[in-house]
């Protein structure tokens, strides 16, 4: 019985979603603010990536909620994991094979040169201060992985969290100092293309990088913590 | 005229800071999440008069609204400001006395995000900002309800986790059918918009956006995680999750069928809905007797009560709607600490428990006393004038219906009465036999709170026309949409 | 083009089903990293390389990594 019930329920929901779906213009010219950011983006932020246009300039306030989603999702999850830490049993680590543990070693330096660059060059290319944070967040889970035993300093990593956090308001605040909106680009646009261009974008997607990269390091030590002294 | 987006950007600004702050001091933090909503409540007052006057709107980035995001601050964003404000303000003195020894930097931190979450979702103007500043919120809300470490607190947070997390995928699903049909997310623009496609297009992304919403709001099949999450969360965050996350849901919920869908006709279910929802919830507080769960399900029948006021859809109806939201976010919050800090005297949750309690802690269960009165709704409290306007906002509206489901209000308002007079006569009354044991020590930062939340329900109970001009205005807001829609989208 | 997403598509719903299916939990979640890698591997050809990178660090790396130390934490088999 109960299954039926969840069965015609699913069947309605799938059937007013298919329906509302298809009435989507898909890929179709005409939404007027997907055509604005398409043909004036690079012209009024100065980034050559439309989607770090939209994310840190037009809807920067967005990106400033989701990293705090972020951060929230940290401490909620240190404030419960540290609730349930079990006793510590002192079997010994089991060190991964030598392959693993070299190849580790070898990829770890690449994986954050590329996370750091897909941050620096989130207003040019693809990427940005969330994809490269992950990747360099996966290059410390990496470094978990196959190097275990290595720890990373909780201290530090909190505090890189915040500063990320600080700057990214302080960038905007900057904005209603000189007397215009929050998120306010107040450096110069440059030459579309460069490096140092798209005034803020850069810094914010920096502040970004750095947040992002070092709560979800954050997250997977909480997680590991006392993992490795666990019998299996 | 200080700008709006400082009141969310001050109290996250000082959240991101706190893990700095430590290494300073530890002593401080507790005291960051007061100084933070202590800014918000004396600017968001001072900016009352403003808003009444004309709406400000903020632009952020210097893009205009439907490229941009934008702030609307008006009537109703300003007075859920500062309540929110007002409520964190005052439930953090109350948090000066640590809850639990460890981790207190995350519970401020937590704190303080699940307000600025609340806050944000207030005043935006935009349908997908909301939902973050809502994300914000919950989270906050389940690792919160979490905090004390407990099974029960977890088992309840887990529960609260799955429901809510189905409901903000539900959301989001409704923001993506409506991005995709209207090519904009300002909720100005889409209003602007919404009769221009087939009625298909409209009533999923609603139904999805009640659905969702509704899970915070807590309306009637969505809200079996309420009970628990509240009584087996700290007695702080209760009054929190009581005062302000439910309202907001609410909030969300007016938001969406006021302003950006402009539905008036389907108000019958609404009511309907209400009214069960108020039945229920008082019908499961009368049985309990753990207090927490029964201020808990006392809850639910609030916001059935405010349903019911809301959906009459009349000027009148949604003052009322307002002034008993905010004297249930006050008497709310004022049970729960006033519970609270009882519960930390005797150690047990049992109404049974407090018996002699009017003698060993007469301001406490004073303060308990009022609060229970005014939701219950005698005067001079402040629940008085809001039960008030609804019945007199139900006569005037005058449909069959209506006049049906008001005497389901007034027995229900009979049930609520029956079980507040029952924990108020343990209090006062049972165990005469118990040997008089001398008076509980006087913490003054439990009792700043509660003496102020006590003295703001008597003087709004007697002057409730210091506040009827702004719940008014607030009416008009939610009432008058196209003058809503071209004040942002000319 | 056209062919390719079709297949991609099929392969995410296998591997989604498999990973629904799968009583050792440490299969399901190998699973599902697929699934998120033939995502992003959609996502690229659908021309979004900036969802394509968020998809491949956090759906494949990272939420695998935390499933894993999940799984290893609670039980690995389901009853």
């Amino acid at each position: 019985m109960r299954k039926l019930i969840s069965i015609i329920l699913l069947g309605m929901v799938a059937t007013g979603l298919f329906m509302s779906i298809s009435q989507i213009p898909f890929g179709e010219p005409g939404e007027r603010i997907g055509d604005h950011f398409i043909n004036q983006g690079v012209n009024e932020t100065g980034a050559t990536n439309i989607v770090a246009a939209v994310v840190v300039s037009y809807r920067g306030f967005d990106t400033l909620g989701e990293v705090s989603v972020l951060f929230t999702a940290a401490m909620g999850l240190g404030a419960v994991i540290g609730l349930v830490r079990r006793k510590k049993t002192h079997t010994p680590i089991e060190p991964a094979s030598l392959i693993v543990y070299t190849g580790c070693r070898f990829l770890f330096p690449v994986i954050l040169l590329v996370g750091t660059y897909i941050v620096i060059h989130g207003h040019l290319t693809p990427g940005g201060g969330f994809q490269g944070g992950a990747v360099i967040a996966s290059a410390f889970l990496l470094m978990y992985l196959g190097c275990r035993g290595k720890r990373i300093r909780e201290n530090l990593s909190r505090g890189l969290e915040s500063l990320g956090g600080l700057l990214f308001i302080l960038l905007g605040v900057t904005g209603l100092v000189i007397g215009r909106d929050f998120l306010f680009s107040f450096l110069p646009e440059g030459e579309a293309g460069n490096l140092i261009s798209a005034g803020i974008i850069p810094l914010i997607y920096m502040a970004v990088g750095l947040k992002v990269g070092s709560e979800l390091t954050g997250i997977i030590d909480h997680l590991i913590e006392d993992t490795d002294e666990l019998p299996e | 005229m200080v700008n709006p987006v400082l009141f969310i950007v001050v109290p996250l600004g000082l959240a991101f800071a706190i893990p700095l702050l430590k290494y300073i001091s530890k002593k401080i933090i507790r005291f960051v999440p007061a100084l933070a909503f202590l800014f918000n409540l004396i600017f968001a007052l001072r900016l009352i008069p403003v808003v009444m006057d004309h709406q400000v709107h903020v632009q952020i980035g210097g893009f205009i609204p439907p490229l941009g995001i934008n702030l609307v601050a008006g009537p109703v964003g300003m007075l859920f400001v500062v309540l929110i404000a007002l409520v964190g303000f005052l439930v953090s003195i109350y948090a000066f006395h640590p809850i639990k020894e460890k981790d207190e930097d995350r519970y401020h931190i937590l704190y303080m995000l699940q307000l600025t979450g609340a806050t944000g979702v207030v005043l935006t103007g935009d349908i997908f900002n909301l939902f973050v500043f809502f994300e914000i919120l919950c989270l906050a809300s389940y690792s919160l309800v979490a905090y004390l470490g407990n099974r029960a607190g977890i088992e309840s947070a887990v529960k609260y986790l799955i429901q809510g997390s189905l409901g903000s995928g539900l959301i989001l699903i409704g923001i993506g059918l409506l991005y995709g049909q209207f090519g904009t997310l300002n909720m100005a623009d889409i209003a602007g918009r919404i009769h221009s496609v087939q009625s298909i297009s409209v009533y999923v992304p609603l139904v999805l956006f009640i659905t969702g919403f509704g899970v915070e709001a807590a309306l009637f099949p969505l809200n079996a995680w309420l009970p628990d999450a509240h009584s087996s969360a700290p007695s702080t965050i209760s009054a929190v999750l009581s005062g302000i996350a439910i309202e907001v849901g609410l909030y969300a919920v007016l938001r969406v069928v006021f302003t950006l869908f402009g539905i008036t006709h389907m108000m019958g279910l609404f009511l309907l809905l209400g009214v069960l929802t108020l039945l229920i919830g008082e019908l499961c507080a009368f049985s309990q007797d753990n207090i927490k769960r029964m201020l808990a399900f006392s809850s639910i029948g609030q916001i059935g009560l405010l349903v019911f006021a809301f959906s009459l859809a009349s000027t009148l109806g949604i003052a009322g709607g307002f002034f008993q939201l905010i004297s249930h976010t006050l008497g709310k919050a004022l049970l729960f600490l006033a519970a609270g800090y009882m519960i930390a005297h005797t150690g047990s949750m049992e109404i049974a428990s407090f018996q002699g309690m009017g003698k060993r802690m007469p301001f406490t269960s004073l303060a308990f006393t009022i609060g229970a009165f005014s939701m219950v709704g005698l005067p001079p409290f402040m629940g008085f004038p809001g039960k008030f306007m609804i019945l007199k906002a139900a006569l005037h509206d005058g449909q069959m219906l209506t006049l049906i489901l008001l005497v389901f209000i007034l027995i229900a308002t009979v049930i609520e009465g029956a079980y507040f007079f029952r924990v108020v006569q343990v209090l006062y009354f049972a165990g005469e036999d118990l040997p008089d044991r001398e008076r509980a020590p006087v913490a003054f930062s439990r009792f700043v709170p509660m003496f102020l939340f006590t003295g703001l329900i008597i003087v709004l109970g007697i002057y409730p026309s210091l506040i009827t001009d702004l719940l008014d205005a607030s009416a008009l807001e939610l009432l008058d949409r196209p003058d809503f829609i071209k004040s942002i989208i000319p | 083009m056209e062919i390719i997403a079709g297949i991609l598509v099929l392969l995410m719903i296998a591997s989604a089903i498999a990973a629904a299916s799968f009583q050792d939990l440490m299969n399901a979640v190998i699973a599902s990293c697929i699934v998120s890698l033939l995502a992003a591997l959609l996502f690229y050809l659908l021309q979004a390389p900036d969802v394509a990178m968020a998809e491949a660090a956090i759906g494949a790396a990272l939420v695998t990594g935390i499933f894993v130390i999940a799984v290893k934490r609670t039980k690995r088999f389901e009853e």
